[in-house]
């Protein structure tokens, strides 16, 4: 106890200093962050590059970002939910009409973007299914969202709606009328939620529409989501009111610079480049060879090949492969590592080292399964450390 | 040595748009359930399942891939080794049928010529919501000849036969006589697995573990050090003899084949390799 209170002390004092200085916090945080008194937030914040190392800058800053993540927000959500509809109601004669064939035409880029919206609403409801955090309603929804007025399409309605304009097509194709019930479905999904709540994933949702948004190259790729899921639950959890009332804000800009490091990770043209996710795959193969040949022989002869499994240790950050409050400890350290992300790689390479005589003596299905069964795996290591 | 527990290894495939239920199917396939709360599969997935058919064992191992557009260049990888494709879409979903034909032209580019396939609409228990109906899915199959099946993951239905159809048409163009098995030779695989017989404990291991684990408190010391408490090699074997031999063996045989290769010239038809012969035989075409 007294080994963990000095840990305290020593946050506090690193954190403490009117400029942080952040080798320094990068060693502490290496081995841990603690939860109390919000260490960790802020410590991803600094490590993350969102807040200023001068702390006498943090207030003001915090202000001005937030207030640009409102902008966003209603620039990108509530202005065009609000003209669609007015666009509804309109003439269809007007120069922009929904099927204008013009790629240029807003109303393009509004199915476009809805077929996104679908694609992250349906990995955003199952964001970390084994923990009840995300369907949870927040604490601090979007007060633009949920008085938001019945002109404006929230991401909400326009899921809604997406799912049932596909419905009046297939009225058309088989002449059965099914609007009516459909809407009343689609309207109970929510309805653990009273009126005027946003569950946590409803949160986790816009913050990924908005960056998709943002960075239309790259759009939204499936497991954003799970880079996402870790820093908002850490933020939304933080003892601090201020933390916990920006969280959906600050978890934004903290997602966008991580994001600005790994995105060749989810870039499928950057996969054979000397940044993407294949070189990482390359990287941490070369160092089981150094580390432990007969373990990397062995899954060669089984051509077991690293797309099976590291692919996807390494483009999620290994937040599929362990329960979330482990994967908070791991990012302590991943984040704190200078050279990010070789210490990604060294860790993969040992959870294989670590493995390595049920893999030496066990068959391909049963080394694949080994190395894909996420979530088992952390017990697993465990029993194996303590043995 | 395991004992062998199955005659016949085959290699099925699954692929569909993102959302169409893919890894639901599987589920319910391999642990006869339903689970809505699937995360999304990133890269791809793998299960086993032996079943019985024709009166013999046949494991069935089963790729589960992810739908979208991002990690085709991972998954088509696997398209080559696949014997049996299941192409599944959402009846609930008009994009996901219209894309079948993509995925149609996929196939044909990295996967095996002769590979079977089968069309799956799956969420057939959601009818209120249905897009594409009954008829278009089956034109679609008769069109390029192959079997289609409405499916629901969630009632149970089709989904045993869909995958027992599959391995049933790979199963007919296997040659029935025992000695040449057209699905992966199973005494050759476990062969090679013989080398490695139970190692001792890596020593990385024990250095491993006399570090403390706590991953609730702080002090977790890392795998950081770690590159100090590895060994720099690891042999084969308990013995460097037997290294050796294993290395002489090799270098052995491979003479042996260049040898072989060179005496005859390069003959104008190599003597066909077993799967390459059944492949080529008895083009069943299932309906
Ligand atoms: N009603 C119904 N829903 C289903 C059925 N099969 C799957 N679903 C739902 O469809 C959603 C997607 O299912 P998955 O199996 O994860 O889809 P997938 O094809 O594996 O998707 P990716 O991994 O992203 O490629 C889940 O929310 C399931 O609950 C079904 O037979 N009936
Ligand atoms: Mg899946």
């Amino acid at each position: 106890m007294t080994a963990y209170r000095t840990r305290l002390k020593q946050f506090s004092e690193v954190l403490g200093t009117d400029v942080v200085d952040m080798d320094k916090l990068r060693k502490l945080c290496f081995s841990g962050c603690p939860c109390e008194s919000g260490y960790r937030s802020i410590s991803w914040k600094l490590l993350l590059n969102y807040l200023p190392l001068k702390k006498n800058e943090w207030d003001s800053w915090k202000e001005k970002q937030r207030a640009l993540y409102s902008q966003f927000v209603h620039e990108m959500i509530v202005k065009p939910g609000s003209t669609v509809n007015n666009k509804n109601n309109a003439d269809v004669t007007m120069e922009d009409h929904p099927l204008n064939p013009n790629p240029d035409s807003e109303w393009g880029a509004y199915f476009k973007d809805n077929e996104m919206l679908v694609q992250i609403d349906k990995d955003c409801r199952r964001l970390c299914p084994d923990l009840f955090f995300f369907q949870r309603p927040t604490e601090y929804p979007c007060e633009e969202m949920v008085n938001a007025s019945n002109k404006v399409e929230t991401l909400r309605k326009r899921v809604e709606q997406c799912v049932l304009q596909s419905e009046t097509v297939s009225r058309n194709w088989l002449g059965i009328t099914n609007m009516m019930s459909s809407r009343k479905k689609a309207h109970e999904e929510y309805s653990v939620l009273s009126e005027g709540e946003e569950a946590h994933w409803e949160v986790v949702e816009r913050i990924l529409f908005i960056y998709a948004k943002l960075n239309p190259g790259l759009g939204y790729i499936q497991g954003m989501n799970e880079i996402l899921g870790p820093i908002y639950y850490t933020f939304v959890n933080d003892p601090d009111v201020d933390c916990r009332r920006c969280a959906e804000a600050d978890s934004f800009f903290c997602f966008t610079n991580l994001m600005s490091e790994i995105r060749d990770n989810f870039n499928k043209t950057m996969d054979d480049s000397d940044f993407g996710i294949g070189s990482m795959m390359k990287q941490l193969m070369q160092m089981l060879k150094e580390k432990d040949p007969a373990c990397a022989r062995k899954l060669e002869e089984q051509e077991l090949k690293p797309q099976y499994y590291a692919f996807r240790y390494l483009t999620l950050l290994l937040s599929q492969e362990f329960p979330l409050p482990d994967v908070l400890r791991i990012w302590d350290s991943l984040l704190s590592d200078e050279k990010r992300f070789q210490f990604l790689i060294t860790m993969c390479c040992a959870m294989l080292i670590l493995l390595r005589s049920d893999i030496l003596k066990d068959d391909f299905p049963t080394n694949m399964k080994l190395l894909q069964v996420s979530h088992f795996f952390f017990n697993f290591l465990f029993q194996k450390c303590f043995r | 040595m395991a004992k062998k527990t199955y005659d016949l290894l085959f290699k099925l495939l699954l692929i569909g748009d993102s959302g169409v239920g893919k890894t639901c199917l599987l589920f319910r396939f391999s642990d006869d359930a339903f689970n809505t709360t699937f995360i999304s599969t990133i890269g791809i997935d793998f299960k086993i399942k032996t079943v019985e058919l024709g009166g013999k064992k046949i494991k069935l191992q089963i790729w589960d891939t992810a739908g979208q557009e991002r990690f085709h260049t991972i998954t088509t990888s696997y398209y080559r080794g696949a014997m049996g494709i299941m192409l599944v879409y959402d009846i609930t979903n008009g994009k996901t049928f219209d894309n079948i034909s993509k995925w149609l032209r996929n196939i044909d580019e990295h996967a095996n010529e002769d590979v079977e396939k089968m069309i799956l609409g799956n969420k057939c228990d959601m009818d209120d919501k249905r897009q594409v109906s009954k008829d278009r899915g089956d034109s679609i199959a008769r069109e390029h000849s192959i079997p289609f099946l409405e499916t629901s993951a969630k009632a149970n239905i089709n989904v045993e036969r869909a995958f027992m159809d599959l391995a049933q048409a790979i199963l007919n163009k296997t040659p029935s006589k025992d000695s040449e098995p057209r699905g992966i030779d199973v005494h050759k695989q476990e062969g090679s697995s013989r080398k490695c017989s139970p190692s001792p404990p890596h020593p990385c291991l024990a250095a491993l573990s006399a570090l403390a684990w706590q991953p609730y408190s702080i002090g977790w010391p890392l795998f950081g050090q770690l590159q100090q408490h590895l060994p720099t090699a690891c042999p084969l074997t308990p013995f460097p003899w037997m290294d050796y031999l294993l290395l002489v063996l090799f270098i052995g045989s491979a003479l042996a084949a260049v040898a072989a290769a060179a005496l005859a010239r390069l003959p104008s038809s190599p003597p066909p390799h077993p799967h390459a012969r059944a492949a080529g035989d008895g083009h069943i075409c299932c309906q």
